[in-house]
């Protein structure tokens, strides 16, 4: 009787299995190769993919390099920061965040004369209180970037707020049309819409124009993406970029609705409560 | 001093790498070069002077790197190996003209194949309106001491290792020395006194190859060439390291059954 017990088992197990629902429905993906990104169904799209986001990372470096001619800089090491080594950059308006130069200064370096020949052959120079290169010099580096990668957001806003400050009689125009540029490679991006909205109302004071980028921008934003630092600051000024345009334009109740809205993302904000208490007013 | 005999032996090395087609692979070397400055162009995206001059020089300098390290660490192991170094040892001449011979034999080759990539690299730049500057002439002087000072330790590895395993060394200790002397002074400040005088014993062994590239200031505006007193630095820094160099493998090279 124990010799049959195993194999009666067995076909218990199998019977049983005929009455389990079907798994095919279940775990089967309702995705089609077309409905994939090239990269995600072509190994050699991958490839070219990563290096082009790889060029375009090492392009985003050197802006900052040329920006300081040459001078290269590196964040604190956690030991650094314990033992409350100060920065060079505390008076960088640039950057907030507070670096040293990657060839140490004479005081900290136990290199002797080798640091000092260093420092002589290398672009180093003390980067207290110190000045930045021309912003045009990065402008091709910008232009080369997204050339390389058209959906790097940070390099056509970054691009355009550099050619925004370049010594041409139409830099706010140059900018404003290479954001345009950086839409039609990246249609509906939020991030785009509200730096190209900002730049038509502070800058050019074209309101309505500007008025359609903010919604436009604005339609899109994802709440869940608020938590990001980047997003939301982007998204809490081009709330008050919007709600400015409809005061310059004369649109008090769209004015209102806007700090609402805006309000209830931002509860906090302060320029957004006191533009409503002036409204009231 | 056996002037003859080390020009006799330096001008041999130079022939052989005119023979072994060298050279020829330094002109498709500067031809990518030129192709690459002109792709820039093709793209028509103007002001990128400051970008392809450092671009340019990153090139120079990591090929001639690898040109010196490649020359430098298979002279020596190519003549023991084929044996032509027999009618060599048979002359009238001590094991350490052998030597130094070879030895300007590499600098001399890697030397003439730097000129060569840097015309080409000079004339990529000039597509892009990037003028000749007297730190360019600095940085062509610097780098062809450096260039010497680490054929130098390409051809002690190459005494003490086989050729691949000096080759890998060489460029190792070239590219990696200016990473490794970074850490070292990242992590100075930090370390037990022990650990400091090990990183100031270490940080004087390694070849300083990374001070001889003045390519950061020569790519970047309004830098001025290096102080004459930095100049007769590095040259004696690169004649006593070489010197010492040579001396390691001549330790080796002396002892060793032909």
């Amino acid at each position: 009787m124990a010799r049959f017990a195993l194999p009666i088992l067995a076909l218990l197990v199998f019977a049983f299995g005929f009455q389990s629902p079907r798994v095919e429905p279940v775990v089967s993906a309702q995705q089609n190769l077309s409905q994939l990104e090239i990269h995600e169904s072509s190994a050699s799209s991958s490839v070219v993919g990563q290096f082009r986001t790889n060029v375009t990372s090492w392009l985003w470096l050197h802006t900052d390099l040329y920006l300081h001619n040459g001078v290269e800089m590196r964040p604190l090491t956690e030991q650094e920061k314990k033992v409350g080594k100060g920065g060079d950059l505390a008076s960088d308006s640039m950057k907030e965040e507070v670096r040293v130069t990657t060839i140490p200064a004479r005081e900290s370096d136990f290199r002797g004369v080798f640091g000092d020949v260093e420092r002589e052959t290398s672009a180093y120079k003390t980067m207290q209180h110190h000045s930045h290169n021309d912003p045009d010099v990065t402008l091709p580096l910008f232009r080369l970037m997204v050339l390389v990668d058209p959906h790097f957001t940070p390099g056509w806003i970054n691009g355009a707020a550099m050619m925004a400050l370049d010594h041409v009689p139409n830099a706010n125009q140059v900018a404003v049309d290479f954001l345009k540029d950086g839409l039609r490679q990246n249609p509906g991006n939020v991030l785009l819409n509200l730096e190209l909205g900002g730049m038509l109302v502070g800058k050019l004071r074209r309101f309505d124009e500007g008025i359609s980028a903010l919604q436009e921008g604005l339609k899109n934003v994802q709440p869940r993406d608020l938590a990001d630092e980047e997003y939301g600051s982007a998204v809490e000024d081009g709330i008050r970029w919007l709600a400015l345009a409809y005061r310059e334009s004369g649109r008090p109740s769209e004015e209102r609705q806007t700090l609402e809205a805006g309000l209830k993302w931002f509860p906090g904000d302060k320029v957004l409560s006191g533009m409503l208490d002036k409204l009231a007013k | 001093m056996k002037f003859h005999a080390w020009g006799a032996l330096a001008g041999g090395v130079i022939k052989e790498s005119i023979r072994r087609k060298d050279l020829w692979v330094i002109a498709i070397l500067s031809l990518v070069i030129l192709l690459f400055s002109s792709a820039l162009g093709f793209f028509g995206v103007q002001g990128l002077q400051v970008f392809a001059k450092d671009l340019g020089l990153t090139l120079l300098s990591v090929l001639s790197t690898i040109m010196a390290a490649l020359i430098s660490t298979r002279l020596l192991p190519d003549e023991l190996k084929s044996k032509t170094i027999y009618p060599l040892a048979a002359r009238p001449i001590s094991r350490f003209d052998l030597l130094f011979g070879k030895y300007l034999g590499a600098v001399f080759a890697t030397w003439v194949g730097f000129l060569l990539l840097a015309t080409t690299t000079f004339i990529g730049l000039a597509i892009f309106k990037v003028s000749f500057e007297p730190i360019l002439l600095q940085y062509l002087v610097f780098k062809a001491f450096g260039l010497a000072l680490l054929c130098s330790v390409g051809m002690m590895f190459s005494l003490y290792c086989t050729t691949n395993a000096a080759a890998t060394l060489t460029m190792v200790l070239a590219f990696g020395g200016t990473i490794l002397s970074r850490g070292l002074t990242m992590a100075y400040g930090q370390s037990a006194p022990a650990l400091q005088a090990f990183f100031k014993a270490l940080n004087a062994v390694l070849p300083q190859y990374g001070l001889f590239d003045l390519g950061g200031r020569a790519a970047n505006v309004r830098w001025s060439p290096a102080p004459m007193w930095v100049a007769a630095f590095l040259f004696g820094y690169a004649v006593v390291y070489s010197g010492f160099m040579l001396a390691l493998g001549m330790r080796k090279f002396g002892k060793q059954a032909l």
